[in-house]
Order: structure tokens, then sequence, then C-alpha cells
């Protein structure tokens, strides 16, 4: 009783390990080393390396590379060593013979029974049964590929692979001896399942909990994706127990590959290694690159001085919010330079409306808002068009349509009929692929971004209406907005033309489309948040409403929603058919300055990708080579995303503004004098700097090591199921981000850099929130991200060491 | 005249023959733009002749030119005729296609003006295939395309599985190119020529009734060397595994080079048509592969896997047609797959199933709109067209069972509309989508059978016995097909039902066992 109490104790903190992966259609960032955070990141790595048998740093060449450009200097190996207290042991001459040396040989350490005999016998087990699961989980798990549907979907996925397994002859053929047999004799139940194979094989292992994470690590693919699956399960208050599942389909292949070989070979003790010198060192150089990295950062943020006596009181004319995002800086950056009358703050791209979102269109309702919270109100769209034509309104029924498309549908794929289909139809296609591949030869109208975006004929609905669980009542609509303005510290001095902008992307014939999209906005495009916050913020009810809390919007300050296209960079004003007449002029000039703003980001952007002369020569020609960019079917890299992002600032924006900061950091608006209480403060530590730092370990893990924390190479990805892609053929499900996100071929386009993050605030403020908060304490703690303070209004920058203890940083002088 | 003509004819073949055999070292920097351009203008060259070929000329006769008349043998080196002209224009229309998509797809590579020479050299020796007037010429093309495909195919030579599949191919091509050697030896031996002018018209004088022996070895090689290129069950193992390799390379194999089996039977077809045996081998297979392929693709998860399945029951299809003699269908069955399936796989990065939509058409109405009124007006044409053109369609061979099978697919069509409601409006747009779908059926054919008039049977060929029964058994297969599909959501409950999705979705384990078998046998090291 007590060991298989213990027993279940160790699957849980092995499954608790696993990331979650989100489906392509909303493909969320997400920290892949999510279940190690607990542990200090050196020791993390030694259990991913040991686990992984893959290393995830950058190759010494590339350090070296780093070293001899100046990006790493001796002083950074110095400091990298005191930093963990290694100065007497190691010398930075020893890190830089490191780099010349051979790489030492990689020893494999926690190792599945199939490891084992491949490294004996030359074979390609673990590859056959990594294949073997991955297929039965892309048929447990498919999304509509598949016509013919695996009929076990309604049992638990480890009783549905058992069925399917006991008729599978595919084992036996590939030479795993009497595979359906033995498969009948193990249990029906996951657990007992893992338990006997871990009597049978771990009973002398000590790590068992190493062993159980490198069996699911074995199949990381979908073991994240079943991980998303338990989350998903667990918010609405379900429980999904199929990660379990997973592990004992796995254990259940090495059992039976461990009985049928244990006469002829003698198996090892899988245990934990200490690190390898390899990692330890690259580790050092790693770290020395950050602080090679945070020393031209703060030099640079520091001459920012002159500025900061600036700031000053008057009245702007346009006030703009865009999303933290790394993208929105390039953008603020040009749109602030074309008047002083603008300002532009950052703030999660949520707005602080965390709403579900159900478009007409579709079935199931999309979450938009950061995945760490749960959308509270739903909110619909629906048809402006009241009268509908006769055509038009039997074109409407839904049934018809629907009855005729299924049927479409059935002629088309059946196996009957597909012949006939192609014989009619398939001449048609011609035309389809001329205009693909002419696309760039002809104007058009842009490709749309966002939901309905460009569809004027549906509005949206955000009344409460009755008992409907759609809609936000009115007085959380007052309170959704007091919080968002507060947050954004927008609660005086307001300009009367206030942008709320909101991003998204274009790309066609992209799988990996939402990972383009706003994260804050849960892997969709912001536009839906952006209006919603706009309709609210100009509601009259909810300006009184606000009044009374002591926030006063004037009569003649409008909100617009607007949707950056971080592809084309145009800037899209959303609902513009309820700007009221007195407030079309402010409209116009906004439209006006935010498309020099596009040009002048456009022009800045262009220089990372490979556009030939001739279609940059004007503005006007850089814009429609964009367009034609994100309409391109087979544009493989049509825009870099959040590559290269670097750093988080929290902190005014006259701290940064005449800064270029290179789409390299992501900035949050943030004035400690009117955070009394830190409210805000522990808002932006607990959930803006939490979300960077994911997607910034996403593009760090993808980077170093493409192979397993990234999805490969892109031109190879075979979509699977509906919610993922394999690379090729088949093989395990991938994770992260494709290899043409962060390399151009040449080079990566993304710098492999843990998150700095500057607060500008007292240290004593900011130790408060960590003291208060264990996740954002473990993340600092152990070295997940670095934390810089800024001291308001002063030039003094603090590193936070730990046990709430600061740093001065030395100046260049 | 005719030397222009011929001229602009091979032009576009060997402009990217050139660029597919220079070495890598000459002209490196530029390449890729010189192909992309080489490539068009190829699509532009096609276009003249065929144009020429619709506006101007006889359409009834073949159109062959001497260029090396010093040895008689190999007087006929171009046989350009309309069959030739559809697939010229096809294959360039695709390669241009394929090849500009290459352009940013594979923007990056560090291989990309390798790529680009070997799609180069592929597409060049596919559409020298197709104006090839000789055996040898057609076969040193048809070799030659293989071999640019295999250098394709190994483009990421470090992936096991992309060396396996491209193996796997190597193989059996091989198996295939010895059936057309041994096909071209046994017709110098028979005919003693090389060109197919000649072979035709010796054909053509031969008495009706009995076949000489002989012929019917040679045509049973070409149906060997047909269904080995074209995939067909049991050599169809390589191709869902080559999905290793980037989705262009995926796009021309599956719309352009599958082909190849198929145009040699429809090249071939005044030869092979008066062997009953061979046709018959021909449709046999060609449904089993048919039926064999579109199941296994219902069960697949993956796009590419799907798409891949679907050419293997395609090209079945397709042989299966060429079997029952009706080879201008066949020829419209390769024209048609080949766009929807190069299209299919270019945007095979989007799929449709990511949106779980609700009212799909509420989006589209205007097109659908469009469609409607497009479809009421081609069956007009159509059904006025085969009335002035007097046609008795089940005349034809093969037509029969053909009209058939699209009735069964109407059946599928009508009975998944009525699955949920059923209004009047419902059953006349059915109505109208159906008999549209019949006409613009019955209209292609014309059009085709017009078009390619000489490859229309002999009129005098008798109905055996034998044909009849198979035509029978082959339409009674395509029913059972039919109430197996509708009747598969009823059995989802049974045992056997079961068991056989699971021998299904493992493709009834042939790959397991063609690779397993291979990696013994060749080990990758």
């Amino acid at each position: 009783m007590n060991q298989s109490h213990h027993l279940s104790d160790l699957i849980q903190e092995a499954c608790h390990k696993i990331a979650p992966l989100w489906p392509l259609s909303n493909f969320v960032a997400v920290n892949p080393f999510i279940g190690l955070v607990s542990q200090k990141f050196p020791d993390a790595c030694k259990i991913i390396e040991n686990v992984t048998h893959r290393s995830i740093f950058m190759p010494a060449s590339f350090y070296e590379e780093q070293f001899h450009q100046g990006n790493i200097t001796e002083k950074d190996l110095l400091e990298a060593l005191s930093r963990h207290g290694k100065k007497e042991i190691i010398t930075p001459q020893e890190l830089i013979d490191f780099l010349t040396q051979a790489p030492s040989s990689n020893e494999d350490s926690v190792l599945t029974i199939a490891d084992q005999i491949d490294k004996i016998e030359k074979t390609e087990w673990s590859k056959f049964i990594v294949e073997e699961i991955s297929k039965w989980c892309s048929a447990y798990y498919d999304e509509g590929q598949a016509s013919w549907h695996m009929p076990w979907k309604s049992l638990p996925l480890y009783n549905a692979w058992k069925m399917a397994a006991t008729i599978d002859r595919t084992p036996e053929i590939i030479g795993m001896l009497n595979f359906r047999k033995q498969l009948k004799t193990l249990p029906e139940d996951p657990v007992a399942m893992i338990t006997l194979a871990l009597n049978a094989f771990a009973s002398e292992t000590k790590e068992k909990d190493l062993l159980l994470y490198r069996e699911l690590m074995s199949i990381n693919g979908w073991s994240s994706y079943i991980q998303y699956r338990v989350r998903e399960a667990l918010s609405s208050e379900k429980q999904d127990t199929n990660l379990v599942g997973l592990l004992a389909i796995r254990m259940a292949y090495d059992l039976i590959l461990f009985r049928n070989k244990k006469n002829n070979l003698s198996f090892k003790k899988s245990e934990l290694k200490g690190a390898l010198k390899n990692s330890n060192f690259s580790f050092y150089w790693q770290e020395a690159y950050e602080i090679g990295f945070q020393r031209n950062f703060i030099n640079k943020l520091s001459t920012q001085t002159r500025v900061l006596e600036q700031k000053s009181d008057e009245q702007k004319n346009i006030q703009a919010v865009f999303c933290i995002d790394v993208r929105s800086e390039r953008f603020r950056r040009s749109f602030e330079s074309l008047s002083k009358q603008i300002q532009t703050i950052g703030f999660a791209g949520f707005f602080g409306f965390p709403v579900e979102y159900l478009s007409l269109d579709q079935k199931e309702k999309k979450i938009q808002c950061p995945v760490l919270i749960r959308p509270k109100f739903s909110i619909k769209e629906i048809s402006k068009d009241k009268s509908p034509g006769p055509i038009k309104n039997i074109l409407n029924n839904n049934l018809l349509s629907e009855a005729i498309y299924k049927a479409w549908k059935a002629f088309k794929q059946s196996a009957v009929s597909c012949f006939s289909f192609v014989e009619t139809i398939g001449l048609f296609y011609t035309f389809p692929l001329i205009q693909k591949t002419l696309c760039s030869l002809y104007d058009k109208a842009p490709p749309s971004c966002g939901h309905h975006l460009l569809n004027k004929k549906t509005s949206l609905d955000i009344e409460k209406k009755g008992t409907s669980d759609i809609g936000i009542p009115e007085e959380d609509q007052i309170a959704l907005a007091a919080e968002a303005l507060k947050n954004m510290g927008l609660t005086t001095q307001f300009a009367p033309s206030i942008l709320i902008c909101g991003h998204g992307s274009t790309s066609r014939n992209n799988a990996y489309a939402s990972s383009l999209d706003c994260g804050a906005c849960g892997g969709y495009s912001g536009d839906i948040n952006a209006r919603v916050a706009s309709m609210i913020f100009n509601s009259s009810c909810v300006r009184e409403g606000l009044q009374k809390k002591g926030i006063t919007i004037p009569e003649e300050t409008y909100f617009f929603a607007g949707l950056h296209n971080t592809t084309t960079d145009e800037v899209t004003i959303l609902d513009e058919e309820l700007v009221p007449t007195t407030h079309k002029a402010q409209l116009d000039h906004l439209k006006q300055i935010l498309d020099k703003a596009s040009d002048l980001t456009r022009t800045e952007r262009s220089q990372f990708f490979n556009i030939p002369t001739h279609l940059k020569k004007s503005p006007k020609q850089l814009h429609k080579t964009f367009l034609s960019r994100a309409d391109d079917w087979s544009q493989i890299m049509p825009e870099w995303g959040l590559a290269n992002n670097a750093a988080f600032i929290a902190a005014p924006r006259e701290r940064t503004k005449s800064l270029n900061l290179n789409a390299r950091v992501f900035l949050h608006d943030y004035d400690a004098s009117s955070d009394k209480d830190q409210h805000i403060l522990e808002m932006i530590m607990s959930a803006p700097m939490v979300v960077a730092n994911w997607i910034n370990l996403q593009y760090y893990a993808s980077t170093v090591n493409n192979q397993f924390f990234g999805s490969g190479n892109k031109v190879l990805h075979n979509v699977t199921s509906n919610l993922g892609v394999f690379e090729g053929n088949a093989g395990d499900l991938s994770v992260g981000l494709p290899l043409q996100s962060l390399h151009n071929g040449k080079k990566f386009i993304h710098d492999p850099l843990r998150l700095s993050v500057f607060i500008e605030a007292e240290n004593k403020n900011i130790n408060s929130i960590i003291k208060k908060n264990t996740a954002v304490r473990e993340l600092l703690e152990n070295g997940w991200v670095h934390l810089f303070s800024i001291e308001p209004q002063g030039n003094k920058y603090a590193r936070y060491v730990n046990n709430y203890e600061w740093e001065i940083c030395k100046l260049a002088s | 005249m005719k030397f222009f003509l011929f001229s602009i004819i091979a032009a576009g073949p060997l402009l990217l023959l050139f660029w597919g055999l220079l070495p890598l070292r000459c002209a490196n920097s530029r390449r890729i733009h010189w192909i992309t351009r080489s490539v068009w203008a190829a699509f532009i060259f096609s276009l003249v002749p065929a144009i020429f070929l619709l506006a101007h000329l006889n359409i009834q006769e073949s159109h062959s030119y001497t260029l090396f008349s010093s040895s008689p043998r190999m007087e006929h080196t171009f046989l350009f005729n309309p069959l030739s002209a559809v697939m010229l224009v096809l294959i360039s229309f695709l390669g241009a296609v394929i090849t500009n998509y290459s352009c940013h797809y594979l923007q990056g590579d560090p291989k990309q003006t390798y790529f680009f020479k070997w799609l180069s050299l592929t597409i060049g020796s596919a559409l020298t295939i197709v104006i090839a007037g000789n055996m040898i010429f057609f076969l040193i093309a048809w070799i030659a395309t293989n071999i640019g495909l295999h250098q394709l195919l190994t483009f990421y030579s470090h992936r096991k599985s992309a060396l396996l599949a491209a193996r796997k191919k190597l193989i059996f091509n091989r198996i295939g190119d010895s059936c057309m050697i041994a096909a071209t030896i046994l017709i110098y031996f028979n005919f003693h020529s090389f060109n197919f002018s000649d072979i035709f018209q010796q054909v053509s004088l031969l008495p009706t009734g009995k076949v000489p022996e002989i012929l019917l070895f040679i045509n049973m090689f070409l149906v060997a060397g047909a269904i080995i290129q074209s995939a067909q069950f049991p050599f169809h193992s390589w191709l869902p595994d080559t999905l290793e390799t980037p989705t262009p390379v995926s796009a021309l194999m599956h719309a352009g080079i599958i082909n190849a089996g198929g145009f040699l039977i429809v090249r071939m077809s005044p030869l092979v048509r008066i062997c009953p045996a061979a046709l018959h081998s021909l449709a046999i297979i060609g449904v089993i592969t048919a039926v064999f392929g579109s199941v296994i693709m219902l069960t697949q998860t993956s796009i590419k896997k799907s798409l891949a399945f679907s050419t293997v029951a395609q090209m079945g299809f397709m042989l299966f047609q060429c079997g029952l003699g009706a080879f201008p269908v066949a020829v419209l069955h390769i024209v048609a797959h080949s766009l929807y399936k190069a299209h299919a796989f270019l945007s095979s990065g989007n799929p449709l199933g990511f949106k779980k939509l609700h009212t799909p058409l509420l989006k589209e109405k205007g097109r659908f709109l469009r469609f409607l009124i497009f479809l009421s007006i081609t069956s007009l044409i159509v059904f006025t067209s085969a009335y002035f053109f007097k046609k008795n369609l089940l005349e034809e061979s093969g037509s029969f069972v053909l009209y058939s099978i699209l009735l069964v697919a109407i059946t599928n069509f009508l009975w998944h509309c009525f699955q949920k409601i059923s209004s009047f409006l419902l059953i006349v747009l059915s109505m109208v989508i159906s008999s549209g779908l019949i006409g613009f059926y019955i209209f292609l054919h014309l059009i085709f059978k017009e078009t390619l008039k000489e490859l229309l049977p002999l009129p005098e060929t008798a109905v055996t016995s034998l044909t009849f029964l198979l035509s029978l058994a082959f339409i009674v297969t395509f029913m059972v097909l039919l109430i197996a599909e509708i009747a598969l959501p009823y059995l989802k409950k049974k045992t056997w039902c079961h068991v056989l999705y699971v021998h299904i979705y493992n493709r009834f384990y042939v790959n397991a066992f063609v690779n397993h078998l291979l990696l013994k046998l060749w080990p990758i090291s």
C-alpha cells in the first residue's frame, strides 16, 4: 500500500515535469522547462541532459565566434564564474581553452530499455516505439483528418491503445516476438502497468522518477500535447489521466522488450550522472554571453538620463496603448518619432479584458486572454444585417448549407467518389494554382488579419441580456475598465484620441501562423480585445461609473480600436463606423500618422529580409512588397515573430523613449510613484513577466536544440491530426518553433539569451513581491530570468543576486 | 514552318536539361533565377505548338519530324500529337508553378541551387518523355527522370527515412527499367524499329483476332513498367514514405512523375489495345489499387499521408481506365488529378480542419451562388452539345463501367445530402448539383475524346464475355464499396470492423514488411 502510494507520487512527479504543448490553432508560447523551474538552471540542465541526452547550450563554436566578435569578454567570463562562486576553481583561460578542445563524448545516463538494447545491438527500437506510440496517439487525438475514426476514442488512452495494439501486427513483423500474446497478459490499469514494469526492470534503480521522466521525454511531443489536455481538463474541473496512460504505454513496450531480451543481455541500472564538463563549461559561457549583453544594454539605458529630466506634464494629442510584444517596440518608436504630441503605452495585449469569443462561423469559443488566467466573460459576433434578402436567407439557413457542405466533402473525400470528384472538379484547380503563383504580380485587397477584420457586416455584442451567459454585466464593465486604466497608468490627462492597438499577423499556408499572433490573447490576434476595450471605454454608462471611482474621462476623448498587423506593419482602425461624426477629423488624423509610422517601421524591418533593392526603393513599393510577402503561399519566413527577444523593461516610457531597442525588448509601462501599494508591480511580475519568460525560453530552447525542443525544418512539415506536425513521414509530434522562425539560412536570427528583466522600482518593493509570490521567486532564485532594478527617477542599476540581496552594477564611464 | 514548330517544342526541355546537366561550379549564383525563367519559358513554348495544333492542323494526324536523318532507324526523334501537346502543357505548367514555389519556399537552404539543378533536370526529362518519338529516347528520358527524382528525394541525405524511401523507389525503378528494356528489345525484334510511328503503323496492319505471342510479352512488360512507375499495389509502398523531402518535390512527384506509367500505356495504346490480356490485367491491378488506396486514405491521420494514398488510389483508377480501353478519359484523369494534387500538396500547410467551422458557406455566399449558376449553364451546354454530337455514349469501350461509377459516386453525394434534413429546397439544390456534375463529366469526356481521337480503340473490337464479366465485377466492386462506406457508421460497434480498422490503418502491413526486409538486406549505416 505504502509502496504504491509512493509510486503514484513518483508518477505524478514525472508527469509534472512535462511542459504543455498547445495545438496549432492557437499555438501559445510555453516555457519548455516549466516542470523544472523549481530547480536551479544549471541543475535543470543536468537533468535535461541526462534525460534527453542532448545539450541545451549552443555549440562551442558559437561561443567562440561571440568571443572573437567581442560580445563576450574575458571580464564577462570572470564575472560569470564569480556569480557562481567558481572564481577560485576555474580560470577564464580554462574556459577559453575548452572551446578548442574536442567535445568529450556524450555518455548517456538515464536510459530506457529500448535505449539500452539499441546501444548494445545497434538496433532502432527507440525510434520504432516512438513511431508506434505516435501512430496510435495521432489516431486517438485526431481532430478530423481521417474520416474513418479510431473506434476506441471514448476509452482512456491506455485502454484504447491496448485494444488497438492487440490487433496490430506491426511489432511482430519488425521482430518484437509474441507482442500481442504478451500484451494480453498486461494489466488494464495504467498505474498497475507502470508498477509491473518498474518491478521488472528498475527495482534497484534509485532515481525512479528520472527513469519515468526519461520514458515520457522519449515521446516528448505527445507527452506535451497530453499535458496540455490535462491542463485544459483541470481548468474546467475535470480529470484527465491520459498522461499516466501514455507513460504506461511507453513502459509496456519496454517491458515486452525486456522480457524478450533479458536472458541474452545484461541491463544496467539507470542513474543520474554528474553533468559533463562540457555542459558545465558551456553554462559559464552562456552566462558570460548574457553578462555581455547586459553590460551593453545597461550602458545603453544609462545614456537616457537627460530625457528623464525632461519628463513633461504637457497634454498629449494622441495616446496609444500597444501590446508589450517586442514587435510593438519598433512601431511605437516610429509612431512617436512623428510628433511630440504622441504618447505610447505598453501593456499586455489583452488590455485587461479576459474574454471568450464566439464568432459567427465557429462552433467553439476562443479564449482571448493569457493562458495564465481564465476568461470570465463571453462575447459573440452578431450580424448587423437585420434584413437579409431572399437568397441570403436561404443560404443563411445553417442546416441546409451544412448539409450541402457535408455532402460535398463526402463526395470529395470518400473512397468511392473521390475519383469522380477529381475528374469533374480537378481541372478547376488550375485557377487557384495560377492565382497563388502570380499573387505578387497584381494588386488586390490586402490580406486580412484578425477575426472578420474587414468584414463590415458583423459587429461585437458585449451587452449582457437577461440570463444568457454571453456578455459582460455593466458593473463588471466598470470594474474591468477601472482596473485596466489604473494598470495602464492612464487615469488623468486623457488625450482626445486614444488608440487601443492589438496585434495579429497574416501569412498564407503556414501551419505555425498562430505562433506569430498575440501570446497575451491566447495565441489569437488581439483585435477582439481591442474592440471590446474601446467599446467599454467609450460607453457613457461606464464613464459615469468610472467618474464615481475617481477617473474622469473627458467628453472629447474617444477610444479607437486598432490592429497592428505585424507581418505588413499596417495598422487598421476597427469599428470605424461606430466613431461618431464629431470624432471623424481625429480619426483621419490618426490614420494619416499611423500610415507614416507603418512606412518607417517597414523600412527598418526590410533589412531583415532578403528583399531585392528594386522592391524597396520607395515606401509605397515596400508596402506592396510586404503585402505580397504576406499573401505568398510559398513564403516560409513571413516575419520573424518575437525572434531576438532578450529583455523586459517595466518603467515609464521616458526611460527608453529615445533609444533604438531593435525590437528586442518587451516594454511594459510602470510608474512606481503612482503604485503605492505595489499592486501593479505584483501584477506585472506575476503575469506579463512570466509570459515574457515563457516566450523567451521557448525561443531559447528552440534555438539551442531545434531537433528536440523545436519543430525542425518547416519544408518537411506534415500536419497531423489537425493539431500538430510531424517532420516528414512519422515520428514524434513536434514541439516548439520551426527552424525557419529562428534561422535565416545563414545564421540564427534569434540570440539565445535568458530574459533580463529591468524594473524601475525600489529594491525593497521588488523584494516584497518576490517574497509574496512563489512562482516568481522560483524563476528568479533559480536563474531562469535575470532581474535588475532601476532606481526610480535615477540612474543606478542593481542586479538581483539571491535571497533578496542586490548588487550595484558598475556603469561604463 | 515545321522546323520552327519543332524547335519551339524542343526548346523548353533542352533549356531545362541544360541547366540540369550544367555542373554546379558554373553559373552557381544566378542559377535559381535562370531556371525559374527557363521553366516559365518552357511553359510558354509548350503553349505555342498546342494552340497551333488546335487551331490549325488536322488534328487526326500525328506529327513527327526528322532530326537525325543520317540513321534510318533513328529517324523519328520527336512525336508530337495532341496527346504530347496536352501533356507538354500540363507538365510545363506544373513545373513552372512548382519551381516558382520553391524560390521562396527553400530560400535560405544552403543547398537550394543543388535543388534547382535537379528539379530542372527532372522537369526537363519529364518533358522529354512526352515528346520522345522512339523507344530509346523515351527510355533514356524515363530513366533520367527517375534519377533526377532520386536526387530530390535524398535532398536531406542525413535523414534515414528519406534514404530508405528513396532506396525502395530505386529498387522498384530498376525492376521497372528492366521491364522497359525487355519490352524495347522485344519490340525491336518484332518490328525492326524503335520508332513509335513505325511500330503503330505495323500494328494497325496486323490482322484482327489472334494476337502473336511476342506481342503479348511486349505488352505484359509494358504493363509491368507502368504499374511499377505509377506505384500500383504491391509496388506502392515507396510513395507514401517519400514525405521526407521538401513539399514541392512531393507536389512534382504526385502531380507529374507518377503519371509516367499511365502516359507509357496511353502512348503505347495502339500496341496495348490489341491485347485484351494486357488490358485486363491493367484493369484488375488498377481497380485493386484504387480500392486499396482509397480505403487506406480514409484512415490516415496526417495530411500528406492521406494525400499520398489518394495518389495511389487515383493512379489505380487511371490505369483501370486504360485497362477499359478508355484512353482519352485516362488522359483527362491524369490532367485533372495532377492539377488537383499539385494544389493540395502545395497548400498542405493550411489544412481546413484548423477551424471548426459551423456554417462554412456563410462567408462564401457569393461564390456558392456563382457556382450554382455556372453549373446550370454548363449542364445546359453539355446536354445541347451531346445532342448535336449525337454520340451514343454507352457504346464506347468502358463507358458503361465509368458512367456507372459516376452514378455510384453521385449516389454517395445524394446520400450525404439527406442525412439530417430534407426540404424541397435541398432536393432542388442537390438535383442541380448532381445533374451539373454528370453533365460536366460527359462534357469533359466528349472534349477529350474529340481531342485525342487517335487514342480511341478500334471500333471493331468485339465485346467478349470475359470483358463483360469483368465490367460487371468492377461495377459490383464500386457498389460494394459504396454500401460499405454508407454502412460504416452502423457497424462501428462490431468487433470485426475494429479489427479491419487496425489492419487498414496499418496499410495492411505492406510497408512495415517491405521496410523491414529492405533494412535487413541493405542496412543504412
